[in-house]
């Protein structure tokens, strides 16, 4: 193993402070249910902290005496269908408690598409039929347990002690990306500025504020992947593969936005194979893993893939459509108010093209020599951020949370891009400004759209 | 820690930088479902509002295009009431209607002490409209049939809703429905009134009645029917009937009459006061419009302090200070290269 970047303790203290305080920043200035999907989320895992399993629930009736449907709202039938034992009148409580706390945190002023009518009897009467009921209950089940113990305060109170997991979750990406870093690079500079566009990213900070089960998703994906740069940074140890192959299963229970994780650890398996024999016998097991998927598309019902050929078309043609790379790019760089308020074109158009640039020159490191980078773990983030527009591509959704498990291999490639260049002597330099751009993105992104569209425009 | 002070100047810039994209009072109203219809003249729409800050100088209104020979509209802003004091005149000329759904802007001179203070608005014009403005109705959409491409003559028309299946979706998703709509070509509602009635279509027992109004022409826009809460429609069966003066022509699509439903009770909303229609106050629908005062930083830091609380304050200490730790990270960073 080549010698750590960030040996300086105070460094990485500084670092891990500065992360805190405009992890923070996020967490007191989002507003309450400001988080794309929160109401629903909350409501999985609220269920979860009132000691209801996040699976085994009691399903629809067809054949019932009344139609149930007549009774409860659809999302209230899908969440019962979901958790264990809940009754009915406990899911439409919730879900009334839930609303009267978004009315009266003006949730309905500032999402334009809800309308401003405050008064609402279920989940359906803000989104007809739509529930995190479906999602993988992994997330709810370590948020809930983390609710747990204050189940029986007010919604307010539990919105605010569940926010606060997601700053956790921010605080150990932070942590994680920095030890990637320190593995990927021998560079303190490349290594700072990766750590710094990562926790500095806005929509990033932002997570820190929000409950989302892409929070747990991004986390445990940067821990594979820093688990996978490890491997190929030269620890030939056995346990780091498998812990690396134990957090990608579970991320499987998260969300399956984090599938790009098995692409990492495959990639890292082959990249750290030492004979060719070795090389093909990791590629022939990839080709029965994919396989074991292929069975799993057919016999599971997923959203996440087409299910037919003719599906799987339209979804590719939906996915490279220009509507669907806008709507990633705006919802990645900065989207407010549940994605329905956006930054200004010209600040798009400057983002992506420093974007696109920065990728480029990351990618001609893997061709030429950048004194500090590791080409290997380079080429694992290529990999990753490539596999995860893959995924987004099939999904035919261009939701920039579901980018966000390759946030930490993108920092890594755009520290590169940026600071990679430069020789050694000037890359401080080249980090400054490229911390200066960073602030300037962070000012743009907060005092210039979270903030006005959060508390300044309001519908009445 | 010089930086962290640029920044922070920076942020208030960007920030106040917004002063001039604040509305007063602003109906967001996404998407745009139901517009109002052809203004006729001798039936002038309106809006009420009450204005935050002082400096009132223009309301924006939303107008949809419908067709037809462009006239100008006639702007009239009153104090107090539907029928009050006459405060200021503006007019948009034909020309400058716009070729699709946009905002088109009343301006007049600034109304010094408007904050606090009762407005209200009126369009007009000397012949029916080219244009319609947007009508927000106050409740909860769910089964919305959009702008059909076929008209429906006759004074009687009926239908159905009808839960899933036979639907593919169902027709009636929530509870309490409270009102319908359904798209107009033509209803001269001068001419008679216009009567639905809700009922069972199993029992044939009669559950709901309404009668639309106010007396006047109606055309290219939605009408809307109210009646008391009926809270037991998830997943019901109704069958409803439409009695129409002589001559009225609905609009339809492949699913049957073009309709909305609304459910959820309504609800006051203390800086907009409802439509109005001939000076009649229409207390559960908006028009979609927004009004400008004078954007004062004064009036930014009053909505910031007013809706932000105690978390804002917390929040932009936070990243003030995180402004510093990292300048002191870079600092420390670059005198480590160095040594």
């Amino acid at each position: 193993m080549h010698p750590p970047a960030l040996t300086d303790r105070r460094l990485t203290r500084l670092v891990l402070v500065a992360a805190l305080l405009h992890g923070l920043a996020y967490f007191f200035i989002v507003a309450p249910w400001m988080g794309e999907d929160e109401p629903w989320q909350f409501e999985y895992a609220s269920h979860v902290a009132d000691g209801h399993w996040p699976w085994g629930g009691r399903p629809y009736d067809p054949r019932a005496e009344v139609d149930e449907r007549t009774l409860m709202s659809a999302s209230q039938i899908q969440m019962r269908e979901r958790v264990s034992g809940v009754d009915d009148g406990a899911l439409e409580r919730r879900q009334r408690a839930i609303l009267a706390s978004m009315a009266q945190h003006d949730y309905f002023r500032r999402v334009d598409w809800a309308g401003v009518c405050p008064d609402r009897s279920d989940f359906d009467q803000v989104e007809p039929f739509f529930t995190a009921a479906k999602q993988p209950p992994g997330y709810f089940a370590v948020l809930g347990l983390w609710m747990w113990p204050l189940s029986s305060a007010s919604i307010d109170t539990q919105l605010t002690w569940a926010r606060c997991s997601s700053f956790l979750l921010y605080l150990a990406s932070v942590w994680i990306v920095l030890q990637l870093a320190s593995v990927a690079f021998t560079d303190r500079s490349l290594a700072l500025a990766a750590v710094l566009a990562f926790a500095w990213f806005p929509m990033n900070a932002r997570q820190a504020g929000v409950i989302n089960n892409d929070v747990l998703a991004r986390t445990t994906a940067a821990l594979v992947l820093m688990l996978c740069a490890k491997r190929l940074a030269g620890d030939d140890r056995l346990r780091t593969l498998i812990f690396a192959a134990v957090f990608a299963a579970l991320s499987l229970l998260i969300k399956p936005t984090t599938t790009s994780v098995f692409v990492a650890l495959g990639v890292t398996v082959f990249l750290s194979a030492k004979s060719i024999a070795g090389r093909l016998a990791i590629a022939s097991s990839g080709l029965v893993l994919l396989a074991g998927a292929f069975y799993v598309w057919r016999t599971q019902q997923t959203t996440v893939l087409p299910r037919t050929v003719a599906a799987f078309f339209e979804r590719i043609e939906r996915g490279f459509s220009l509507e669907t790379f806008t709507a990633l790019g705006k919802g990645f760089l900065g989207g407010f108010n549940w994605l329905t308020r956006d930054l200004s074109t010209p600040t798009y158009l400057a983002l992506a093209a420093f974007l696109a640039l920065t990728m480029l020159s990351g990618f001609s490191a893997l061709f030429h020599t950048r004194k500090g980078v590791s080409r290997p773990v380079l080429a694992l983030c290529f990999s990753v951020v490539a596999f995860q527009l893959a995924l987004v591509v099939l999904r035919g959704v261009g939701h920039g949370r579901y980018v966000m498990p390759a946030l930490p291999a993108l920092s890594l490639i755009v520290a590169v891009g940026f600071i990679g260049p430069f020789s050694e002597f000037r890359r401080p330099t080249a980090l400054r400004v490229f911390a200066t751009l960073l602030c300037l993105y962070d000012v743009v992104f907060l005092w210039g759209g979270l903030v006005p569209n959060e508390y300044l425009v309001w519908s009445s | 820690m010089a930086r962290a002070v640029v920044f922070a100047l920076l942020a208030l810039v960007v920030l106040f930088a917004w002063r001039g994209e604040v509305p007063d009072v602003e109906i967001r109203y996404l998407p745009r479902q139901t517009q109002t219809g052809r203004i006729f003249p001798d039936h002038p729409l309106g809006q009420g509002f009450v204005c935050e800050f002082d400096g009132l100088h223009a309301v924006d209104v939303a107008l949809a295009p419908l067709g037809g020979e462009r006239v100008d509209i006639e702007f009239t802003l009153r104090a107090d009431d539907p029928k009050g004091h006459e405060l200021r005149r503006a007019r948009v000329a034909a020309s400058e209607l716009p070729e699709s759904d946009d905002w088109v802007r009343f301006e007049f001179a600034p109304i010094e002490d408007s904050s606090g203070a009762r407005f209200y608005f009126e369009l007009s014009a000397a012949a029916p409209t080219s244009h319609s403005p947007w009508t927000r109705y106050r409740g909860v959409p769910y089964m919305i049939r959009p702008w059909g491409g076929r008209v429906v003559t006759g004074s009687a028309l009926e239908g159905e809703l009808l839960p899933a299946p036979p639907r593919a979706r169902t027709d009636l998703q929530h509870a309490d429905l409270r009102a319908l709509a359904f798209a107009v070509d033509g209803v001269d509602l001068a001419a008679g009134p216009a009567q639905l009635t809700l009922s069972d279509p199993r029992t044939g027992e009669v559950l709901r009645t309404s009668r639309a109004g106010p007396g006047a022409p109606h055309a290219s826009g939605w009408l809307f029917f109210e009646f008391e809460l009926l809270h037991d429609t998830r997943w019901r069966a109704l069958h409803y009937a439409l009695e129409l003066p002589q001559g009225s022509r609905l609009i339809a699509g492949d699913e049957g009459l073009s309709m909305v439903a609304f459910h959820s009770s309504a609800w006051s909303e203390p800086s907009v006061l409802g439509a109005t229609w001939r000076g009649e106050a229409l207390h559960d629908r908006d028009l979609v419009f927004r009004a400008w005062s004078e954007g004062s930083r004064a009036a930014l830091v009053t909505r910031l302090s007013e809706r932000g609380d105690r978390r804002f304050v917390y929040g932009s200490a936070a990243w003030l200070l995180s402004l510093v730790v990292l300048s002191s990270l870079l600092r420390r960073a670059r005198d480590r290269e160095s040594e």
